[in-house]
């Protein structure tokens, strides 16, 4: 590949890709879409259907507002920018070649979250400010910044949907008929509906605390609890609709993605999990409309919690059951292009590194090789001695064992991509795997995966 | 410089238009970076003069409307921050990620120092008069801390991308910058953070909200902070230009002047037109700051283009090279991407042809295509004697100095379809009926082998001695893993190969045998 390796100890780089990215799906879908709505609800709200005109709504809106704008002006936009931050670090050949497909509609998108950032600053500054035109103000901003939000999620979901459903593309190498793929108008009515959803739970839990009067209290939730119980029925025929446009062989592995090799004896937790949390939402919107604030009250959390939980679930599954592939028909998950694996096999890998540094000829270097090979091909998933470690999946083979497996790996296990290297490289690999998982290596510096022979005496022992 | 390569896909734009894009966007990014790092310093300056100063009832509460402006600065500078930085990736691909994975961990650390300065900052807006004094300044200190480390941090990575000679090095050095590199980093940082402080002075000057007769102390503050910053930064701009990696050529060195000749103007005008007589003219103030912006801007981008265009370039010719030396296999590569796409792992069938058949081939027999090239061949599934739970515990712990792997990464389900499969292949969870007791003499004969011989590794109950358990592979446990008889006797005949069991053909043909009914009493299948 044309950048080294850097993999972070221990959690692996998924884990840091995928922890800021789901932060900011929680934030722009939760409260920058689904928590402003709920302000303009609101206000809405108030003037339309109850007319009351009643200080507690515009408190209601007042503090919601504040803390959407606080929050997606900080951590929405921090976590935003942090996706950019995390994969060039951890996987710059994918993110700049993602790019070098998707720049437009990126580049697009730019502006459009640009747009928003000044429409809800100056939707904020107007609301805590005296302006003349102040309704006027808020007015032209609450729909630019609709329409904005609007395109953001349209662009962003038509290259989320490229990167399990590609359309044409592999084929034909044309960026418009990936981006209008097969999973994109499900995903993106999933993702309108899931941030609705969010964000009438976020605005349940701002009407209880801090209390208010009881009767705007239950007709305030009774308001979200019907916004809450459409959007989670849409979201579930829209995901159905997602999962079902999604071919079978990526499906089939929705149910692992969530619960790993770890918890994969027990498919039932899958199941009776996402069950409890439906019954919670459902309950919830029930216990709203029928006004009995105590339940609410009881409820409100935990549900939010279990939603925060089914999308943290939608994330994952949609990014890991992708499988092998970053971009679908021409680059593995872990970084090599689908041609290069026939090319390496033919060719040697190493020759093709630009950051592989001629060894020496000696008896470490074949480990040192090994290593690079393993960080090139194996580290996007697979840690050394942290989350998901290779040593924990090959403890006890044989070394002609793992030079075998390594050979099949993209056939034993649908989802993992093939070592893209010769059999004399393959023999590399296993050796300074077998050699690695022996406990015969030391890390020297871990994140580059540099490895050295474990010292013979060891550390304190007696002279 | 190394050999290094480009992407092997086209550039998504013209080189002209990135170019322009870059400048554009970068000019406007940077603009709400001063601004921001300006009014953060120069807030939490305010807060302190007028919370704990001597004079601190004329500047008291000054930091409030600065820290409103911050709100907003912020918000811009990082949502201004991802348009440059998606040109830098598309366009100058080589030279900006190699800097940003070498300096990896600091890159990342950005997130955490942003959210971090951003909410602690934030504090010094809304608890300024709820909470103790020195506690708002804790967090303020703490929160402009971090913002400082995001300039520093970016400065380091831009630093890094304009000097390729030295990637080596930084990588070798575990992500530590060569002292020359530090060096320019230094400057440059201390530059830039000059920089913020004289041109949020000099806009803050010109709003509307200072223009008041009772700030008329705030601005002559305001024309000390950036006549002073002004002074610093000739001295500290100069180590800069002495620093760089290169001399400049003539253009830069040109642009660079007419930034120098605003900035001296500026001074001269701050010397020259004191507060008190006649305040500095807004529109004049203003078009001499962007005077030296632009320019100095310019001269950067003009600086960073001469360093990163030549590895941009030569990465780029490698990287067509490799393109068509990799074209023949697209088809090769549409095939492997059609396999994974067609084959659905879901039923048991796949799920052995894909993941056990290399070994164990086609019809279990331990014939597999990867089979020769194991030390330890496969199991000859069908002759097999195994219980289902045995089976499963195998399946999911493998057998250690085999190849056989973990197969913890099914789920329960799929794992009892690939048992229900093996056992369709001929394994039986259940022992042979034994075909003819066998001779007394014999069996005696047996038990004297077993007793004296194969217990040393095979223990006497059969579930393996203590001298064994470090073999690899160690024996299995006879009471849970069998073999059929004709199995079981062509073992004790030749050995096991690739393991420490041996080939016992000099035994008389009838204690063989007997040794086979004797072993295979031992097994004890559990339910």
């Amino acid at each position: 590949m044309e950048f080294p390796v850097y993999q972070v100890p221990f959690a692996g780089n998924g884990l840091i890709i995928g922890l800021n990215a789901v932060l900011h799906v929680l934030i722009s879908h939760g409260l920058a879409v689904g928590g402003f709505a709920m302000v303009l609800l609101a206000l809405g709200a108030d003037q339309l259907t109850f007319r009351t005109r009643s200080l507690e709504w515009t408190a209601l809106a007042s503090r919601l507002l504040k803390f959407v704008v606080i929050t997606t002006t900080v951590l929405g936009a921090v976590t935003g920018a942090g996706i950019w931050l995390t994969i060039t670090a951890l996987a710059p050949r994918g993110a700049a070649s993602m790019l070098r497909v998707f720049f437009w509609p990126w580049f697009i998108e730019w502006a459009a979250f640009l747009l928003e950032v000044v429409v809800i600053l100056r939707f904020y500054l107007a609301w805590i400010g005296n302006h003349p035109r102040r309704r006027r103000i808020l007015r032209v901003t609450a729909t630019i910044y609709g329409v904005t939000v609007f395109a953001s999620a349209f662009l962003i979901t038509g290259i989320l949907g490229f990167m399990l459903t590609p359309g044409g593309w592999p084929e034909n190498r044309n960026w418009l008929d990936g981006f209008f793929n097969p999973s994109f108008p499900p995903q993106l009515l999933a993702r309108l509906a899931l941030a609705m959803t969010l964000g009438s739970l976020v605005a349940i839990g701002f009407t209880l605390w801090p209390r208010r009067s009881q009767e705007f209290q239950n007709q305030a939730v009774a308001l979200f609890a019907a916004v809450l119980g459409t959007s989670l029925l849409v979201f579930i025929v829209a995901a159905g609709w997602y999962f079902s446009v999604v071919p079978l062989a990526y499906s089939v592995r929705s149910v692992f993605s969530v619960l790993t090799s770890r918890l994969a004896s027990w498919p039932a937790l899958f199941y009776g999990g996402n069950l409890l949390a439906l019954l919670l939402l459902v309950l919830l919107v029930v216990a709203g409309r029928l006004r009995r604030p105590t339940l609410v009250r009881a409820l409100a959390i935990p549900a939010l919690l279990a939603f925060i939980a089914v999308v943290g679930q939608f994330e994952r599954i949609r990014e890991f059951i992708r499988g092998p592939f970053l971009m679908p028909g021409y680059m593995y998950v872990s970084g090599p292009l689908l041609e290069e694996r026939p090319f390496f096999a033919r060719h040697a890998a190493l020759p093709h590194q630009p950051w592989y540094p001629a060894p020496p000829a000696d008896a470490r270097s074949v480990t040192t090789a090994g290593a690079f090979l393993f960080a090139q091909n194996c580290t996007g998933c697979h840690t050394v001695g942290g989350l998901n470690s290779i040593t924990d999946r090959l403890r006890g083979r044989s070394e002609d064992g793992i030079y075998v497996l390594l050979g099949r790996t993209h056939e034993m296990v649908s989802f993992m991509p093939p070592l893209a290297t010769n059999t004399l490289e393959r023999r590399m690999v296993a050796r300074f795997l077998y050699e690695l998982t022996a406990g015969r290596l030391q890390p020297r510096w871990r994140a580059r995966l540099l490895f050295e022979p474990a010292s013979a005496t060891p550390a304190g022992g007696a002279p | 410089m190394m050999n290094l390569r480009d992407i092997p896909l086209h550039e998504p734009l013209p080189a002209l238009w990135s170019h322009g894009l870059l400048v554009f966007s970068f000019i406007l990014h940077f603009v709400f970076v001063l601004l921001t790092l300006g009014t953060a310093i120069l807030g939490v300056f305010y807060f302190i003069a007028g919370q704990f100063g001597r004079s601190a009832s004329a500047t008291a509460d000054l930091d409030r409307p600065i820290m409103g402006r911050f709100f907003v600065h912020k918000s811009m500078a990082i949502v201004l921050a991802v348009g440059p930085l998606l040109l830098m990736l598309a366009s100058r691909t080589v030279p900006f990620l190699s800097s940003v994975n070498l300096l990896a961990p600091l890159w990342m650390s950005l997130i955490v120092l942003l959210i971090v300065a951003l909410l602690l900052l934030e504090l010094l807006a809304e608890r300024r008069d709820a909470w103790p004094r020195y506690r708002v300044l804790a967090a303020a200190l703490a929160g402009l801390a971090a913002l400082l480390a995001v300039p520093a941090t970016f400065s380091a990575v831009l630093t890094l991308a304009e000097r390729s000679g030295s990637w080596r090095d930084v990588l070798a050095a575990g992500g530590r910058l060569p002292r020359q590199v530090a060096l320019q980093w230094l400057f440059r940082l201390l530059h830039v953070l000059l920089a913020s402080v004289v041109f949020t002075a000099g806009f803050l000057y010109l709003s509307p909200w200072a223009q008041g007769d009772h700030l008329a102390g705030f601005r002559r503050s305001l024309r000390r902070w950036m006549f002073v910053g002004l002074l610093v930064q000739f001295v500290v701009g100069l180590a800069l230009y002495a620093h760089l990696p290169a001399h400049p050529t003539l253009l830069p060195n040109a642009v660079l002047m007419i930034g120098i000749a605003a900035s001296v103007a500026i001074a001269f005008a701050l010397l020259a037109t004191p507060e008190s007589r006649r305040p500095l003219a807004p529109i004049a103030l203003l078009g001499l700051l962007m005077l030296v912006l632009v320019p100095m801007l310019l001269t950067r981008q003009l600086l960073q283009d001469r360093a990163m265009l030549p590895v941009k370039r030569a990465a780029a010719e490698r990287a067509d090279e490799y393109r068509s030396l990799l074209a023949p296999y697209r088809p090769a590569a549409a095939a492997a991407f059609a396999a994974v796409t067609h084959v659905p792992y879901d039923n048991p069938a796949t799920l052995y042809f894909r993941s056990c058949q290399f070994c164990h081939g086609t019809v279990g027999n331990g014939a597999g295509d990867d089979a020769p090239q194991l030390r330890v061949p496969p199991e000859d599934l069908p002759n097999l004697r195994l219980s289902r739970p045995e089976f499963r515990r195998i399946l999911l712990a493998g057998v250690p100095g085999t190849a056989m792997p973990t197969f913890g990464y099914y789920l329960e389900n799929e794992r009892q379809g690939i048992m229900d499969f093996v056992y369709g292949l001929g394994m039986k969870p259940t022992m042979d009926p034994p075909a003819r007791a066998p001779d007394p003499a014999a069996l005696k004969a047996a038990q004297a082998v077993w007793t004296q011989t194969c217990s040393v590794c095979h223990g006497l109950d059969g579930r393996g001695a203590k001298l064994s358990a470090g073999f690899s592979p160690p024996p299995p446990d006879l009471t849970r893993l069998s073999v059929s008889t004709n199995r079981a006797a062509a073992l004790i005949a030749a050995g096991y190969p690739g393991t420490m069991m041996p080939a016992f053909s000099d035994l008389p043909a009838d204690t063989r045998a007997a040794l086979v009914a004797l072993i295979q009493r031992l097994y004890q299948p559990e339910p």
